[in-house]
């Protein structure tokens, strides 16, 4: 294989893994939508992941428990979202600004003291047995960042529970018509306050992958508006798992992109770190015309907290 | 058992109570915050409050930070009645200190004050509403998430007022720092003496939140935006026109908000700086301060006084206590989910009672 | 319990004759989902003259309301108001005639739960020259206005500033008829009017209808209540499948035939029906 090959395909590998936590966010947001609610604070789980990832990591000197702490602390603060949302029946835009404010507040409090620390335990690359020897491309595709197959498993596992399970339709039932979801006996609250969990769940994990493994280190603003962009990133995907790898990986991309335009076009670095931003009004863009024809939509009751009617 | 029945009238005594209990726990849970770091919140919080309200210097950096927190905020208080979401007051002020300055430091440097002034509270007013146009354009053809696109634009503001810093509009007085020349005297504005309160934009602040609460509860379109804003489809049925009222109301609210921006340059900075120095969150805590203030333009003035006194707060734990200016957002954070606890608790009465026999 | 007397039976006045104020020529509408709900419907209704749609709910009645208020374009046909021709209308032109819209969902979007009844009672009419001055709203008519409304329609509420949730159904619905006959009185369509309401309630708006008719109104009168329909209408049309099977007056028909009608049969044949 030649030398532009092989740049073609580490390209491609490095937009893989600038769309990975893309990916992870989107899957979360995905279960939350699909379930009838809409979390904005995604930026403010994903950067309390960061942090809390980074910091447990250093204290236990293993990554895989800063992990864990890191999924543990999404999910705490999207309960928040959640009680505010579901049981209080509260307005889910205000409530997830909120959500937003407190983990980037948090974040910045809690992290001040590891800016400057490089990471000095990080995950162990992962190698897919047998696959991996296969020449140059057992390098680029089967060998790296564990996070990395995991979100790629964890999307089909989501698609599959998603589409092919009870569970599955009883959470996009939640979302669509959530009265007859109701009669039929599901709770749908209890299903919501999953669902948000989960969403805070991957979105920790988001946020960990950027302390922990993309830049093994922690700055503060380091998620740099990702969560908004999965925000758009869940209506590009109309709210499937499988097109979520598509968005994600497209966008991580645009990433890469920024990099190659540096370093051999030297175009002006404010253009290429508005790139991201723009290409996320492009997928909102985008988005309004492909549900206006393919007459998919967001879940029906998105955004509406379920009150029971008394009559 | 917890019983929750929703309420069959209001009670404006017991709202207001609600609030102001709303905001003693942000402030005192957000303060806990302090005692991870082995101080005393009781003490952290007197300190404050102190800085913020017990001494005159204080109070006059309460009323300077105040002011641009009162422009956005009546802004805010504006489309937000429309339930139009838009986050991204932090760019319009900026716009606002971009266009003031193109016109106070380049266009418009030999007129005299009393043109230039309000000529550049125009242009800013007018360069912030078509900005906000672009969100609420989108919206109204694409139906997009407003939070989402008017977001965007603060990131893609932030980085051309950047590029303008570091590039174009680079001072060739500044010793290389990334600001503008300083703004000729005749474009700043006049500042009462012995503390860096710019009146003017003070004014233009009180009487634009008269003049918006007499828009919101008293004209047509007011009355279209809260209808919008309450029910859409009540204000379809009613023949409202959607599109025209969304445009109108982004202009005004991008606009009011780039008043800020103009106040901040003629009157605090006197040049174009970093972003981040110029609209200080200023954007993001006014989304409280509109909040608190229930959307009223003429509560707006004592809640952004409020803010105002924890933004210098703010600057007094970074000082004194080495916290980062980020954890003004906990308490920021904490506040929206108290006020949403309180606004809950306005609809709905919860009681306990004991279990049937 | 019930207070009022229950009146037997209606006294109806004899039918005069007046002016067409609407017409429907081969009306074709599509729902939501691309379907055409409405084919082909073909009716007249006159001053002085109640004119009902029966039918069960799901048959295209949501649409044609909403084609002839100016919520729903329409694909195919002639509609003309006092004798205008109209292509299409939006739900602003709509607002500038002298119709009443007394809608189906009376909460989801006939008032604004949130508001108080003075702000709701000119939600179809503030940019009236009584109600507004150029561009600022005059309050102290709106206020009288609602408190006119509140005092002849017998809507029991504490206050005009009383935000128009926390009324009972049946008083949001006298609310909203009184609010738009007042100032609308040529045409007035209204969608389900009773749906939902207690008896009382009910008769009071029935009367009002009628009251309505007697005074030169023209009224097309949706309803899934056959007996409303019959007990009021001066005409009626039996709707199936974005049909009207057939228009008829009340007595015309047995109700054997009428409840076949609306569960689908079509033959016009008298003999063929009854068999």
């Amino acid at each position: 294989m030649n030398e532009t090959t092989f740049l073609i395909f580490s390209i491609i590998k490095r937009a893989l893994i600038s769309g990975t936590p893309l990916l992870l966010g989107t899957l979360g947001e995905i279960y939350t939508e699909r379930s009838g609610v809409l979390n904005l604070g995604i930026e403010g789980m994903m950067a309390l992941g960061a942090v809390s990832g980074f910091g447990i990591t250093i204290m236990t000197k293993n990554p895989w428990i800063g992990l864990l702490f890191a999924i543990f602390f999404g999910i705490a603060l999207s309960l928040v979202h959640a009680f505010v949302s579901i049981t209080l029946k509260g307005n889910q835009t205000i409530s997830g600004l909120a959500i937003s404010m407190l983990g980037l507040g948090i974040s910045g409090f809690w992290g001040k003291a590891f800016i400057g620390i490089p990471l000095k335990y990080k995950f162990q690359d992962f190698n897919i047995p047998l696959l991996n020897k296969i020449p140059f491309l057992g390098d680029l595709l089967f060998k790296g960042d564990p996070i990395f197959y995991i979100s790629l498993i964890l999307t089909f596992i989501l698609w599959f529970i998603l589409y092919k399970t009870k569970w599955g339709i009883i959470i996009r039932s939640c979302g669509e018509n959530p009265l007859a979801s109701d009669s039929m006996g599901v709770n749908v609250n209890i299903v919501r306050y999953i669902c948000v969990a989960i969403g805070g769940a991957l979105a920790g994990m988001a946020g960990a992958y950027l302390s922990l493994s993309y830049t093994s280190s922690w700055i503060e603003g380091m998620t740099g508006g990702r969560g908004w962009i999965v925000v758009a990133l869940t209506i590009f995907s109309l709210w499937n798992p499988l097109r979520a790898l598509l968005g994600a990986y497209l966008f991580g991309g645009i990433y890469i992109l920024q990099f190659i335009l540096q370093q051999y076009y030297k175009i002006p670095p404010n253009i290429l770190l508005i790139l991201p931003y723009i290409a996320t009004i492009l997928v909102l863009l985008l988005s309004a015309n492909e549900t206006l024809r393919k007459r998919i939509g967001a879940p029906k009751f998105l955004g509406e907290p379920y009150i029971k009617e008394e009559k | 058992m917890i019983v929750i029945e929703k309420r069959k009238k209001y009670n404006t005594k017991q709202n207001l109570i609600i609030i102001i209990i709303s905001i003693f726990l942000s402030l005192f849970i957000s303060s806990l915050i302090f005692s991870l770091r082995g101080i005393n919140p009781f003490f952290a919080l007197y300190k404050i409050i102190f800085s913020s309200f017990g001494s005159l210097y204080g109070i006059k950096e309460t009323i300077t930070k105040a002011i641009p927190l009162m422009l956005c905020g009546i802004g805010l208080s504006i489309a937000f009645k429309g339930k139009f979401w838009n986050i991204g007051a932090e760019g319009q002020l900026l716009i606002g200190a971009v266009l003031a300055t193109w016109v106070g430091l380049f266009i418009g440097k030999n007129l005299p004050s009393i043109i230039l002034i309000p000529l550049m509270f125009l242009a800013g007013f007018v360069g912030g509403g078509l900005v906000a146009l672009i969100p609420a354009l989108l919206k109204v053809r694409f139906n997009t998430n407003e939070v989402i696109s008017t977001l965007m634009l603060n990131y893609i503001i932030e980085q051309y007022v950047q590029y303008l810093v570091y590039g174009p509009w680079k001072g060739k007085t500044q010793y290389g720092f990334p600001y503008t020349d300083n703004l000729p005297p005749n474009a700043l504005l006049p500042i009462i003496k012995g503390s860096r309160i710019h009146y003017p934009t003070l004014i233009i602040a009180i009487i634009l939140s008269i003049l918006i609460f007499f828009l919101l509860f008293r004209t047509k379109l007011g009355y279209e935006i809260r209808v919008i804003g309450e029910n859409p489809l009540s204000a379809k049925y009613a023949g409202i026109d959607y599109v025209k009222v969304i445009l109108i109301m982004m202009f005004l609210s991008g606009g009011i908000a780039a008043l800020a921006g103009v106040g901040e340059i003629a009157g605090i900075h006197k040049h174009l700086t970093y972003p981040s120095q110029i609209s200080s969150g200023y954007g993001f805590t006014a989304i409280i301060v509109a909040w608190l203030a229930q959307l009223n333009p003429l509560l707006v003035i004592v809640t952004s006084l409020f803010f105002g006194g924890i933004l210098v707060g703010g600057d007094v734990i970074q000082t004194s206590f080495g916290f980062p200016f980020a954890t003004i957002n906990i308490f920021n954070g904490l506040m929206l989910v108290f006020i949403s606890i309180g606004y809950f608790l306005i609809e709905y009465k919860v009681s306990f009672k004991g279990a049937e026999k | 319990m019930v207070e009022r007397e229950i009146k037997a039976s209606i006294q109806k006045k004899e039918i005069k004759n007046g002016e067409i104020i609407l017409s429907v020529k081969d009306l074709f509408v599509k729902n939501d989902k691309g379907r055409t709900v409405v084919k082909g419907v073909n009716f007249e209704v006159k001053e002085y003259e109640i004119f009902g749609i029966a039918g069960v709910s799901g048959n295209g009645q949501k649409e044609l309301i909403e084609a002839l208020t100016g919520l729903r374009k329409w694909e195919k046909g002639e509609v003309q108001f006092f004798g205008k021709k109209y292509d299409r209308f939006s739900s602003k032109l709509f607002r500038r005639l002298n119709i009443s819209h007394i809608p189906e969902e009376r909460t989801k979007f006939g008032v604004v739960a949130n508001l108080p009844i003075y702000d709701n009672s000119v939600l179809r009419t503030y940019d009236n020259c009584n109600f507004c001055r150029g561009l600022i709203l005059r309050y102290n008519n709106i206020k009288d206005f609602s408190k006119k409304i509140i005092k002849e329609y017998n809507v029991m509420a504490p206050s005009i500033n009383t935000r128009i949730k926390f009324l009972s159904g049946g008083n949001i619905q006298k609310f909203i008829l009184g609010r738009e006959i007042s100032t609308k009185k040529d045409f007035i369509i209204a969608a389900h009017p009773t749906y939902g309401l207690d008896i009382s309630a009910t008769r009071d708006i029935r009367d009002l209808l009628i009251k309505m008719r007697d005074e030169g109104s023209g009224i097309l009168l949706v309803s899934e209540d056959l007996d409303e329909i019959l007990e009021i209408s001066d005409r009626f049309a039996i709707m199936y499948d974005g049909e009207f099977i057939e228009i008829t007056k009340p007595g015309e028909l047995s109700i054997e035939e009428i409840g076949l009608m609306l569960g689908g049969l079509k033959s016009k044949n008298r003999e063929e029906r009854l068999s």
